[in-house]
Order: C-alpha cells, then structure tokens, then sequence
C-alpha cells in the first residue's frame, strides 16, 4: 500500500479516536445478554432455523439466527417476572399438585380448566402489564428404525409417529417442494419420475406432511403464516405479531389410492402457527400457539379466544397456568385419521410458550420459566392424556431445573424419568403417574450442561460436557432410587444419542481437543454399552473440517438403521454441505461409504430416504438416487 | 471451538471497540451501529462452535458484523424504497455528514465516508478498523486481493479531497 493511502487510514483512526461505545455493549453488559441466550438456547426453538441449514450461505444463515434471538431476548424481559417466588431448593415444588389434587380414574380434574372468559380476560391483562413481546416459538420434537426395507421418519418416541418433509411408502417417494407449495409424488419403480403433485390450499403454505401407509392418506399441516416476516428483521415486535389475527394452521387430508390423482377427502382448521404434530393409535394430534392480539375486547371473546374449526373453543377446554397471567395458548386439538373433515377434540393450555414431549400414553407439555438471573430455572409440566383422541388434563407441576430436549424427558412403565440441568449441577428426576417425586439423584456433573440423553427400559444415558464428555449411565429400575452406573469420560460431546441394535449407542457430535477449545470436526462415536456400568466408546471417528450436522438440533436429519447396517446425515463446514453415509462393524469401527455434495437450494433440510438397495438423498427440488452397493450415483430427478 | 459465556466476554472484550466503530462508519447512526454489533455478537455466539480456534475469533467477528451491516442497510434501503420517503433518506445521511458531536467521529471522517460506495466503506472500515490486509479481506468478503487492493484505493482517493 502506497504511503499516501497509508496516511489516510491513518487519518481515518484517528478522527474517530474519541468515539464512545455505548453501555449496552460493554463486556460486561453484553456477557449477561449473552448469559440469557444461553438460557434461551436450551429452548431450541430453531424451527425456523431449520430451513436455512445450508451453511453455504453465511450472510442468510446468519440473519436467521439474528431474528430468532430477537425473538428470545424479548421474550427473556417479558419472563423475568413470571416466578413466583416459590421455594425450589428442594427440586420438584410440589405446590400445584397439593392445590390440584388429581381425581382417581381417568376423570378430567375441572380445577385445571378456566371457568368462564371471564377468568380467561384476567390472565391476559396481568400479561399486558408487563408488556410483553415474544417471539413465537416453534419446533418439531421427538426416532423409531424402519421396518420393512424402506426407511421411516427418524421420530423421537417409536410408535408415534411425526410429520416431515419428505416420506417413502416403499416405492414412491412424496417429496414437500422448495416453496412449500407442493406435495410432489415420485415413483422409484424404474427411473424416478414424478407422476403428481398435490397442492397447497390458496395462500396457505405446506410446513410437513404425514403418510398413512395403511388408508393411503397424505395428511398436510399447512399454515397462512409466511416466511416473509424474516424481511423486517427489526420489526419483530408484539404488534406486528399479532397483527396477523388470521393466522391459522389447516389439516389438509388427500386421498392418494390413486397416485395420478390425489383426491381431497377432508380439512379442518384451528388457530394459531403451527408449531409440532404427531400421530399414534389412528389420531393426529396438532399443536398450535395462539397469541392474544394487542386490541382485544372485552365484550368480544372472538378476539382474544381461539377458533376450532369455526366454533370459539369453551372455557372449560382451556388450562389455566400456575402464574395468573398468559398472552398465548398452545392449542392441541386430535383429529380422527378416519375421519379428516372433523376435529375430535380440544384443549388450550394457557402457556408462556413451551415444548411437548409425546409418549405412548400422554403430552407432556413443559414451559421453562425464566427468573431473569440465569441460576434458577424453573420447568413447569403439564401431563394431557389422550386416549382414541379425548384429551383431558391429568397433572401439573413445577421443578426445578430445565430440560434441554425432548430426548430429556421419557416416560416408561407409568413412570416419568427426566434429565435436567439445575443451576450449576444437574439432576435425575422419577416422577410418578401423578407427577409426585419418587426419585431423584442430584448434584451430577457440576458446571457442566446435558448435551444430550436417550432412554432405554430401565437404564438411561446422558452426556454432560464442558471439558471431556462424560457419558453417564443411570439405572432407573426402582422408581424410588435411581443410581448412577458408570460415567465415561472422553474428548467431545455427543449432541444426538441412539441405540444402535443390542448393547450399542451411537453417539453423533464434536470431537474437540483436550483443552476443550478446539472443534476438530463432526465426530461420530459407538458405545459398547453391554456392561452398563463399564460403558466403553468401541470407536470413533472424526469427519476433518466439518463442523456442524443438522442432526445435532433435528433429529429428522438422520437416518440410522441397525439392520440394514447405515448411518446417513447431512454435515457441512465452511464448504458445502455433503451427504455422508457410513456402516459400522464391531471389528473394523466406522466406514465411510459415501460423501457426495447435496445440490439444491439452502432453504430446506436435507432427507435421506432408503428403499431396498437404493438411498435417496433429497434436498428440495432436487432427488439424487445413490446405489447401497456401489455407493455411486445412479438416477436424479428434478421436482 | 467450545466456548462458554466467559470465554467469549473475554475475547469480545479485547475488539468490541473496534467492532463498534467499524459499525458506527457503516450504518452512521449510533442505534444502528448499537444494533448491527449487538445482533453480531449473538449471531457469533451461537455459531461459535463453526469457529475453528480462537486465532480466528476476530476476523470472524468482523466478517459477521460485514454482513449484518450489510444486511441493515438493505433492509433500510428497501424500507425507504417502500415509503417512497427519499427525506427520510436525505436526513439520515445529512445526519452523519453534519456531524453529531457525540459520535466521536469527526466531521471530515464522517463526510469523507459518505462519498463511497457502500462496498469501499466496508473495504476501508475493515482497513482501519480490523488492521486487515488486502489479503485478509478478501478472505472475508469473498473477493479477490486485487481487486480488494484496487477498490481500496479508489475508495481512499474520494476520500483524499476531504481529509488531506
């Protein structure tokens, strides 16, 4: 650089020497901002975020992340005054229980429900005094292996079933198109070709779609909301959310005996975004959140009271939180399979925003409840049943500590087993039916965070990290005393875990070095868990310069399927992201079969599909078959 | 790289300053300056994990903050697109140029600046502010060294007249 110019960047410094830096971001103010996004974080309310996963696209990837913190550091403010300041220091506060006893049977207990709009009106002007702005909060949650020789959505809770983006029935492939206006249906048989495609209602967009195999049904959730409100990053205020008083989630159901022709048999509707979905037992249930708009009346329930379909829901369909104040419902309504122009059932739950876990038997509902310094979490719980889609209010308690995902929380032989992060330690917690503390093991792993956990039977397993990864192993077999087994320490974290056939787990996450500073890349590691308390990592293996699988924060991502001996997921670093597909044996660890680039636009997940001998990898528009033998390209398909 | 809360306080203490002013030169107006690196910051916080090791952390930092600006003004621009309202968009700039005294930048920086065009205000902020080579910034905007070396010197030679 010539002297002159040298000058004048010098020039340049100096006359902006005397600039004063505002106090919001000195060090120190911004570490608790930054202390609070770790709060919020554990949330994982990406749902958005998903859609720009592609990490080629730095600039994009990183204006989402801005909006959704956006949304959390409102949302933050808005909570710091929602706890009561119930005494905690005993684990699970058991004060809404005593208030709620439960009532024996399946009977729903009324103590739950509002009594009138009335009680409703009062929740939402105590919100409104603390002027609350939140950003909305969505996700999917929840992992079964296939059966049959084709793969099925990776789904957090086997038996139940979740929506995604792209489905197999063992020969055609349904595929959700880039802008979501389409269901694209491709058949495999010879050369894929795409035969029909279903679209999206009028002005509405398709967020995921199921596939009853059984009734050739494909079921659509779609929303009115579009991603447009990603333009004013800025604008993300209270106001412009619920500006949108017509937001609306539909259920769209086509009829697809024949595939040219896929006939609409059904839809029904509820209010709210679209947050998660699941089916079990011949049921859908779809979760919603509702935002009470700015300029509600009084004399106007309409306009603070969600619709089912076209009818205002009751009072006595909507629980009322343990705080008496609440801007938003969750809306859970069941929808019979057979029956897809009607909605079974209803129940609001009136929340400050959560997450549902969905077992066999139950939702359960859990809502963090921010105390505004970071060191006293609080969870509150809510158990629905349902049962053939009648949904009813069993349970409702406040503990101490937060879940950080669904994989966190497990229910098994009518007992409830959840991991959580208390303050600097973690816990165990075994809650009966009731959600009554039996069991608990405390002050585990101090100052480290739950990257990650994964139940099985009688035992659990997690992995905590700050410096090494200690896998725990837990055993939960006396509901009254769990116990810690065994904890293996190694380098990294595992972010996602999964049984692996017998006596193995897999763990997906980051190697990192010793000191615990430097990520070496996506690391990939096989636990020998044949002797729970002497679990042993069998072999690892490091993927150099990658950084980041979807997997890690959607477990949709993945596909992993013991028998046909196949761990597929998308990952990328600072290049583009790649499909990489490895098998594991006992003897030889890790084998890396396939790294192929993922074309397509960035704007929705990655899907690996199997079917017989053949792996699918599709991102969008764009369908990539691969042969599981030779592991080379063999066909392509453009929606 | 794992990096905890302190961890990132302490290595977002050592360039903040310079974040700041790199910001204050590009969105020329202290709540958006304020807001580009606060949004920065959040954005590199969750993403930490894609950084390799700390050696990094700057560069990165002000590659994310690049972008953000960038962002801003596109979305500031569009708005002002929208309104129709090109007085709005006269007295934001005049703002700058006439020099609020609290910027802490002075009057002939902040006028000097006006006259590029928004990729040589990022080129040069990122000169004075980062302390980068041609090289380096090419690296982050993803553009070559030469013609990173040629916009700079384009850049500094309208700004030449106001501050010589």
């Amino acid at each position: 650089m010539e002297k002159r110019e040298q000058n004048l960047l010098y020039k340049i410094e100096v006359g902006s020497e005397n600039v004063v830096v505002p106090d919001s971001l000195k060090p120190e103010n911004m570490k608790k901002k930054l202390e609070q996004c770790a709060w919020e974080e554990r949330r994982r309310k990406r749902r958005r975020q998903w859609k720009f996963a592609g990490a080629a696209a730095a600039g994009i990837v990183l204006v989402a992340g801005i909006t959704v913190y956006q949304n959390r550091t409102r949302m933050v403010k808005s909570d710091s005054a929602v706890i009561n300041s119930a005494d905690s220091s005993d684990g699970v506060v058991a004060k809404s229980v005593e208030k709620c006893p439960v009532n024996k049977g399946n009977q729903e207990n009324q103590k739950y429900y509002a009594k009138s709009y009335k009680e409703i009106r009062k929740y939402i002007e105590a919100s409104e005094k603390e002027e609350t702005a939140k950003g909305s909060t969505k996700e999917q949650l929840l992992c079964a292996d296939a059966t049959g020789d084709y793969s099925n959505t990776n789904v957090r809770q086997e038996g139940v079933d979740e929506a995604d983006v792209a489905k197999t029935d063992g020969r055609y492939l349904y595929v959700l198109e880039d802008d979501g206006d389409y269901v694209s249906i491709v058949d495999t048989k010879t050369n894929m070709k795409k035969i029909s495609e279903i679209k999206a209602p009028k002005d509405e967009t398709i967020e995921e779609f199921y596939l009853i195999e059984k009734n050739k049904k494909v079921v659509m959730i779609c929303s009115n909301s579009s991603d447009d409100d990603y333009e004013d990053v800025e604008d993300v205020t209270r106001s412009s959310l619920i500006s949108k008083q017509t937001e609306e989630t539909q259920v769209v159901t086509y009829d697809v005996q024949d595939k040219k022709h896929p006939k609409k048999v059904g839809k029904v509707s509820q209010s709210g975004e679209y947050e998660s979905s699941r089916i079990s037992d011949g049921y859908l249930y779809i979760f919603s959140n509702y935002w009470v708009p700015e300029n509600w009346k009084k004399k106007h329930p309409e306009t603070y009271i969600p619709y089912v379909d076209d009818s205002l829901m009751k009072a006595k369909d909507i629980c009322l939180p343990d705080g008496m104040k609440g801007c938003m419902y969750e809306i859970v309504s069941s929808i019979n399979l057979k029956q897809p122009d009607k909605i079974a059932d209803s129940k609001a739950i009136f929340s400050e925003g959560g997450d549902a876990y969905v077992s066999n038997k139950n939702i359960y509902y859990y809502e963090e409840e921010w105390t505004g310094n970071g060191k006293q979490e609080k969870t509150l719980l809510r158990k629905l049943s349902y049962k053939k889609g009648k949904l009813a209010v069993v349970a409702q308690k406040t503990f101490r500590g937060y879940l950080n995902d669904s994989f966190s929380i497990d229910e098994y032989d009518g007992y409830l087993r959840m991991v959580v992060a208390r303050g600097k330690t973690n816990a165990v917690y075994v809650l009966d039916q009731k959600l009554k503390l039996t069991g608990k093991i405390t002050n585990l792993a101090k100052d480290e965070r739950v990257y990650s956990a994964r139940f099985l039977g009688d035992t659990g397993y997690f992995v905590t990290y700050k410096e090494t990864d200690p896998l725990f192993s837990v055993d939960l077999s006396n509901p009254k005393n769990p116990k810690i087994l065994g904890r293996l320490k190694i380098p990294g974290f595992s972010n996602y875990l999964h049984f692996y056939g017998e006596d193995k787990l897999l763990g997906i996450g980051m190697d990192v070095d010793k000191k615990g500073d430097v990520t070496d890349g996506v690391k990939l590691s096989m636990f020998d868990i044949s002797d729970k308390k002497n679990v042993k990592e069998e072999h690892k293996y490091t993927l150099k310069d990658v950084y980041s699988t979807d997997v890690e924060w959607d477990y949709k991502a993945a596909l992993i399927d013991v028998e046909k001996n196949i761990i597929g997921f998308p990952a990328g670093g600072e290049n583009r992201q790649m499909y990489y597909l490895f098998s594991y044996t006992e003897e030889k660890g890790f084998q890396c079969n396939m790294k192929e680039k993922i074309y397509g636009s960035d704007a929705l997940s990655t899907r690996g599909i199997y079917i017989k001998d053949r792996l699918y990898v599709i991102h969008g528009n764009v369908l990539k078959a691969y042969s599981l033998k030779t592991y080379k390209k063999v066909d392509d398909c453009l929606l | 790289m794992k990096c905890d809360v302190d961890t990132f306080a302490r290595m977002y203490e050592e360039i903040y300053k310079d974040l700041y002013r790199f910001a204050l030169c590009m969105m020329k107006n202290e709540q958006d300056a304020e807001d580009a690196v606060s949004d920065a910051v959040l954005s590199g916080y969750e993403n930490i994990r894609k950084l390799r090791d700390e050696k990094a952390f700057k560069s990165w930092m002000f590659t994310i903050l690049a972008n953000t600006c960038k962002k801003k003004l596109q979305n500031r621009s569009r708005k002002f697109r929208m309104e129709k309202d090109m007085e709005s968009s006269e007295s934001e700039r005049n703002n700058f140029g006439t020099g609020h005294p609290d910027y802490g930048i002075s009057v002939d920086v902040q006028r000097a600046f006006l006259h590029l065009s928004e990729e040589e205000q990022t080129i040069i902020a990122l000169s004075v502010f980062g302390g980068y080579n041609s090289k380096e910034i090419g690296e982050m905007l993803k553009l070559n060294a030469n013609t990173v070396r040629s916009k700079r010197s384009r850049g500094l030679e309208k700004m030449e007249c106001i501050l010589a």
